[in-house]
Order: structure tokens, then sequence, then C-alpha cells
């Protein structure tokens, strides 16, 4: 990628090169666009950036405090198969 | 003594102990009922079968939890192959991209139309409840499995890339496709039915 390239990269690649850059897979000239398509050029990516980042964070932090427990017939079942097969 | 022929194992307190954790471990990665029951209950069997493999200075939590997470990769990997996503139309052009950002002379830029708005809801009270988590599930449905698994893959369980691509047997570049639109999606979809409803 060259430096125009760079400064004209679009939206559609800067959304693209987000979760590359999130695992250090972008080059320093991406990684130079993606900082001037976001910070100076492009309010929507900056929104994208952040909302997706909130929800994989916020999926996360809800699948763990969710409460979920196993219905208790399908309990009893699991002992009883478990007895079983331990007893085999 | 029995302990020693159980390997220091207690399977007869298994399900009291046990149960709950691994079929939450596996609702938060499969969001499915009946399937995440499944997995436990294999879980549990396999585990039994594999008693020999079994180190006691290992907690029985922590290594049931690791056959689990086995089982929940190879059931990624049977849904992936089955409803394969054979020819993902290329990352330039094609329905699903187009429906994001413009074709043409403005090439690559939102549409209007789709593009990301400010959300409205405020974020650090509002994820409080389960009834996040359920729009956050319905909007997960909506993904095709192959892109759910590499979403929750990378985020719930924080695999890297290469690691994600081998577990399912996707090359690096479908990988970054199906990511940019998993990710193009749900944010659309939270926003509708959640941030901005």
């Amino acid at each position: 990628m060259t430096i125009i390239d760079a400064l004209k990269m679009n939206c559609r690649q800067a959304t693209m090169l987000s979760e590359k850059k999130k695992e250090g897979k972008i080059s320093a000239m991406e990684n130079f666009g993606l900082w001037w398509h976001t910070v100076v050029v492009c309010k929507f990516c900056r929104l994208f950036f952040k909302q997706t980042e909130l929800i994989a964070k916020a999926g996360v932090k809800a699948a763990n405090e969710v409460r979920f427990e196993l219905d208790a017939a399908k309990k009893e079942e699991l002992k009883h198969l478990l007895s079983q097969e331990v007893k085999k | 003594m029995a302990e020693n022929k159980n390997h220091g194992l207690e399977p007869e307190h298994w399900v009291e102990r046990y149960a709950d954790a691994l079929f939450a471990f596996a609702m938060a990665r499969l969001r499915k009922q009946e399937v995440a029951e499944d997995l436990v209950q294999d879980t549990f069997l396999s585990a039994w079968k594999a008693r020999d493999s079994f180190q006691a200075q290992a907690s029985e939590k922590t290594w049931l939890i690791s056959i689990l997470k086995r089982k929940i990769i190879d059931h990624y990997r049977k849904k992936s192959t089955q409803n394969e996503l054979s020819v993902l139309d290329s990352e330039e052009n094609g329905p699903f991209i187009n429906r994001f950002f413009s074709e043409g002379n403005d090439d690559g830029h939102w549409h209007a139309s789709t593009a990301p708005a400010e959300w409205r809801k405020d974020f650090a009270t509002s994820v409080e409840s389960e009834e996040f988590y359920k729009v956050l599930q319905n909007c997960m449905d909506k993904l095709p499995e192959k892109w759910a698994a590499v979403f929750t893959l990378k985020n719930m369980d924080d695999l890297d890339s290469e690691e994600i691509c081998k577990e399912l047997g996707i090359s690096p570049s479908n990988y970054w496709v199906i990511m940019h639109r998993a990710k193009l999606q749900l944010r659309e979809c939270m926003e509708k039915n959640w941030f901005n409803n």
C-alpha cells in the first residue's frame, strides 16, 4: 500500500482492516491509512469501531453473567446414565 | 481401592457439582438448549471413558471444561461443513457488501441508510439486563452458523485467527471476510433491535 492508497482508504477497506489491526496483522502503511481514515476522515467508521468493540465486550460480559441452569429432569437422567457407565 | 480405580475422580458427584457450570459454558457459546444439553451429556460420558487421561493434580472441573471445549469446536466444525459457504462473493462487491457500501464513483463508502448511527441507549446501564442478552442472541442466531462460530471463538474464547482457521478448516482470507461481515450484520442488528429501538 502506497501513501496515496492509505490516504484514499475507503470505509469498506477500513472496516475490514479493523479486525486485522487487533491481531497486529496490518502493515505500517495500512495502520497509518486506518488512523487517517478513522480519526480524520470518517465519523461513521469511528462509530463502527467503537460500537463493534462494545458489542463484543458486552456480549462476553452478558454471556458470563446470565444464569443458566440445567433442567432438573435432565440432571436426573445424566446421573442415571453416568452411574450405569461407572458400574460397567 | 475405589479411589485408585477412579483416578481420584468422583463421577457420582459430577452432575450436582458441575452440570450447571458446563451447561452455562455451552449455552454461552451455542445458544441452543438442546445442543448444549447433548454436549454436556457427551462430555460426562467421554470424560468417564477417558478417565485414564485425568491428571490427579488438575481439577475435575477444569478437565471437564477442556473436554467440553473440544466438543463445542467439533460441533462448530460439523455445522460449518454441513452449511458450507462455498463461494463467498468477493469482498469488493456482491449483494451483502453492497448493502452497506457504495459502488461506482463514490466507491466503498457507507450508504446513508446503513451507516452506523449514534446510539440512544446508554451503554453502561443497558447491558446489565438479561433482556440485552436475549436480543444479542437473536441477532447471533441470524448469522450463518459459521460466522457465529468464528465470532464466538474469537470473543468468548479469545483464540487468534490462525487457531480459529485451523479449528474450523477455513482459509485466512475467508476468516477476515467472515469476521468483517459478522461485525457488519451484528452491529446493524443490535442497533435496530436494542440500542436505537
